[in-house]
């Protein structure tokens, strides 16, 4: 469907009709000027006509075309202020912090700000080809395409369409392209290093996760076992050295050292991971952290999907420590009667929520040391967690954190 | 700031014209001046000094090298070369014929400059 015209269009549209009517008006005089006419009578002699008339003819196309192009450039440009095109191209690609979304937005206000029909912009984010577009090409018009680099190291490329069929951009247009083209590839690059830099922490955090998780199993399952099975060995041979109280102090100082180790090794076990996520999965162990104190003044609700997608270990002790201090607050600050800690999930992400109706935060609140775990604790995985409170309006918690890739 | 050079001597050229337009315009439009026999038809000389009290603006927007400045000086032009035009012909004098000729000519020349194409070479 044909776009309404612009207020620039009308203006374009205006200036080359008059232009163009002057043109003719101004070329008829003139052969008139030159041949002569009538004062008195004000009449033109017929050859006059035959001969402006095919002056027109032939000239009046080449004309309207380079007075087109020349009120196009007039019209369209912002060379009288490349700084407002600077601004609406970092306004946009601001809006949305996330790298994947800057692309677009850079199209989108490139396309918007010099009034271009088609804005494409490749790039390479993540090591996924990202391809980014504004609008459509238009038919017969020239398409610049614009490298974008940073140190000379290629970051994508930028093609845009001249604004009518078979018209170049402007030396002004194109020369603002390549400016605005440097701040885009600064712009790109670092969009390219915050990704790869959440990537690659994404993948510590994961690592270090399932690493703890295999250390645990070991300890539980090898370590442990053993320091049992040592200090039932222990215990049975104490009867046997009873006649020897030197023997059988040390055996019991063996024993003791033993069971000692053996409350090290527990308590190591659960500060790697806690056990519940191995014994109950994320969904139980949040159910079961919602009925885990029986005596607290709030009454917990938890609304959690009965199956889960299997997640990474890190996924998993993220959101069960967000959950955990959320709740743990709660009961410390909120003074509220019900909480509710419910689990939402989508193919991309999870998003836990606990919310409480009691006090809420007071006014000019600053995050503690709880609230920077826990937004830690997201964000290492590429998440997010957000607070909402206003006074005697409760408290809501929200944690999403993405699980694409994560594994 | 980044003016090309066209736009320079189109702002000057507009200003200069501009300012004859209004001094013009003022001493014609004054009772007592020019005998009415050699002048141009009233709304004309009224035209053309409007026209020249708006260029002397829109030169001044041509210097600042502003999109509005542009636009409104060629608008200007165009007017005011439409309304000389006819002299060419029908001016009752040679110097008017002559101005009207200089005007419609200098109008052109200012078009010309403010849309001269500043286009890349074709690429490849």
């Amino acid at each position: 469907m044909r776009q309404s015209r612009t207020a620039d269009e009308w203006l374009s549209g205006l200036l080359l009709y008059l232009l163009v009517g002057g043109y003719v008006f101004v070329v008829y005089v003139v052969v008139l000027a030159f041949g002569g006419i009538d004062n008195d009578t004000m009449q033109v002699p017929w050859w006059l006509n035959a001969i402006s008339l095919p002056i027109v003819i032939l000239t009046v196309r080449p004309v309207r075309a380079w007075l087109r192009r020349g009120i196009n450039s007039v019209v369209y440009d912002h060379h009288d202020d490349p700084y407002a095109v600077l601004k609406e191209v970092h306004e946009r690609a601001d809006a949305d912090p996330a790298p994947a979304a800057m692309g677009p937005a850079i199209a989108a206000g490139i396309a918007k700000s010099l009034k271009l029909p088609y804005v494409m912009l490749e790039t390479n984010l993540g090591g996924t080809p990202l391809t980014a577009v504004s609008g459509a090409p238009v038919d017969g018009a020239e398409i610049l395409t614009i490298p974008l680099d940073y140190r000379h190291a290629p970051v994508g490329t930028l093609s845009v369409s001249a604004r009518r069929p078979g018209d170049q951009l402007s030396e002004a247009d194109a020369r603002l392209l390549k400016d605005l083209g440097r701040q885009v590839g600064i712009a790109l690059h670092a969009a390219q290093l915050t990704d790869a830099l959440q990537a690659s922490r994404r993948q510590i955090v994961t690592a270090r996760e399932e690493e703890r998780r295999r250390i645990r199993r070991d300890l539980h399952d090898g370590l442990g076992p053993t320091l049992a099975s040592l200090r039932m060995q222990l215990s049975a041979l104490r009867p046997a050295v009873a006649h020897d109280p030197a023997a059988a102090a040390i055996i019991d100082s063996l024993r003791d050292d033993v069971r000692a180790a053996t409350a090290d090794i527990r308590r190591l076990v659960y500060d790697l991971r806690p056990p519940m996520l191995d014994e109950f999965g994320l969904a139980g162990a949040l159910r079961n952290l919602g009925a885990a104190d029986t005596h607290a003044a709030t009454a917990r609700t938890v609304d959690v999907p009965d199956a889960l997608p299997p997640l990474p270990a890190a996924v998993e002790v993220a959101l069960y420590r967000i959950a955990a201090e959320a709740l743990h607050n709660v009961d410390r600050h909120a003074n509220a009667a019900t909480c509710v800690v419910r689990l939402d999930a989508s193919p991309t992400a999870l998003t836990l929520t606990i919310a409480d109706d009691g006090i809420g935060l007071p006014d000019g609140c600053t995050a503690g040391v709880g609230f920077s775990s826990m937004r830690e604790r997201a964000a290492e995985l590429g998440g997010t967690l957000t607070r909402t409170s206003s006074p005697g309006a409760g408290t809501v918690v929200t944690a999403t954190i993405p699980v694409e890739g994560t594994g | 700031m980044n003016r090309p050079m066209t736009y320079t001597v189109a702002a000057v050229l507009q200003f200069v014209v501009s300012v004859l337009a209004v001094a013009w315009g003022a001493r014609d439009l004054m009772p007592g001046g020019t005998p009415v026999e050699e002048l141009p038809p009233y709304p004309v000389l009224l035209a053309a000094f409007a026209f020249g009290a708006i260029g002397l603006v829109s030169a001044y927007g041509v210097w600042r090298n502003q999109r509005w400045g542009v636009i409104l000086t060629i608008l200007v032009r165009a007017l005011d070369g439409l309304l000389a035009a006819p002299g060419i012909l029908f001016a009752p004098t040679q110097s008017m014929k002559f101005m009207a000729s200089s005007g419609v000519l200098l109008s052109i020349v200012i078009i010309a400059l403010l849309l001269w194409p500043r286009l890349r070479p074709a690429t490849a």
